[in-house]
């Protein structure tokens, strides 16, 4: 897994990112246009037959035609363009879900009260502001528990004088411990 | 996610298909009405309109689309942003406003994990604090105090291990 680096991107996803997957889409439906007028091409491309009655009835009968080639056209269309928009949303919502399932399990390790590891993303990865907002938030609670156990063992090391001193600034170390505790509701 | 955009290029094929085959039909019925039939291909007929309703279909297709993916895009980022909010004001020391973040499902359920997680992390600090004012208030013996100084690290600890 490879470290993040810092990234310009305000946002929750890249700007790129939509302007890519805006591309790709563009490209899908093109490249379905194109498809589908080549294939009503090779259809309406067939030759009239030469006689006059040929072609009055070649007429009435490809309008007759007309709807099951249609039905059948678009449910090809259809059906090809969904399969494609569908890989196209796998590869580009991947950078999103992936994301979300770090944090999910980083949540899961969190909550099992083992040692709680920070979230990193892989390259290319979107949500980039919720890893960070994560990760910030158990650096605050870090420094918060190594600040509560500086103040404690601060009066600790007082103890190695007289009783009373130790005591003294055992209660003074609990009135400062308190207080910081008090800022979380 | 995709079916969501399968659902809209179903809806534009259909829309293709209805206007198209009310053209072509009426093209179709004038073209061999009218006595001299000077083509040699159906698609001399319907070539213009079939390019016409095919770039309709793909630019329609292709903005819905856009759409489609702008909506999620949107649903996302709201639902993302309020998880981030929540976790700027868990720094602040607010681990106790819902997150309940808007938008899409898997959002929700990361919410509710992050809303159980901080209220675990809450709940811990409390029971720190709680210990604190106890070893300040109570009259305790020597022993008992140190005891229960040992005790209150060992919450501490637990906090974020």
């Amino acid at each position: 897994m490879k470290a993040r680096r810092p990234r310009k991107a305000a946002g929750m996803t890249e700007r790129g990112y939509a302007m890519r997957f805006s591309a790709m889409l563009l490209l899908v439906f093109s490249l379905g246009g194109v498809s589908l007028f080549l294939a009503f091409y090779v259809i309406l491309t067939q030759p009239f037959p030469p006689t006059y009655s040929g072609v009055y009835f070649a007429l009435r009968n490809l309008s007759a035609f007309l709807v099951p080639m249609l039905v059948f056209s678009m449910l090809a269309y259809a059906l090809l363009l969904s399969v494609a928009v569908a890989i196209l949303c796998g590869i580009a919502f991947h950078k999103i879900a992936g994301p979300l399932y770090r944090m999910e399990r980083a949540l899961e390790n969190y909550e099992s009260g083992e040692s709680i590891r920070a979230v990193f993303l892989r390259e290319g990865d979107q949500l980039v502001a919720l890893a960070d907002a994560y990760n910030c938030f158990l650096t605050r609670l870090r420094e918060g528990r190594r600040d509560w156990l500086a103040v404690m063992e601060h009066a600790e090391r007082l103890c190695l004088q007289d009783a009373d001193t130790c005591r003294a600034e055992r209660i003074d170390a609990l009135v400062r411990l308190s207080a910081m505790l008090s800022r979380y509701r | 996610m995709a079916l969501c955009f399968a659902v809209v290029i179903l809806l534009v094929a259909a829309l293709f298909a209805w206007f198209f085959h009310r053209h072509a039909k009426v093209t179709l019925r004038v073209a061999s009405l009218q006595g001299h039939y000077h083509f040699l291909f159906p698609y001399e007929i319907l070539g213009t309109a079939l390019t016409r309703h095919i770039a309709a279909l793909s630019a329609g297709g292709l903005a819905a689309s856009l759409l489609v993916f702008m909506v999620i895009q949107r649903r996302i980022h709201c639902g993302v942003e309020r998880l981030v909010n929540v976790f700027r004001l868990s720094v602040e020391g607010d681990l106790s406003t819902p997150t309940e973040p808007p938008g899409q499902p898997e959002l929700t359920g990361l919410g509710r994990k992050i809303d159980a997680a901080r209220s675990r992390t809450l709940s811990r600090i409390r029971a720190a604090n709680d210990e604190a004012k106890l070893l300040l208030e109570e009259p305790l013996s020597e022993e008992e105090f140190a005891r229960r100084w040992d005790a209150l690290k060992h919450i501490l600890q637990r906090i974020v291990p």
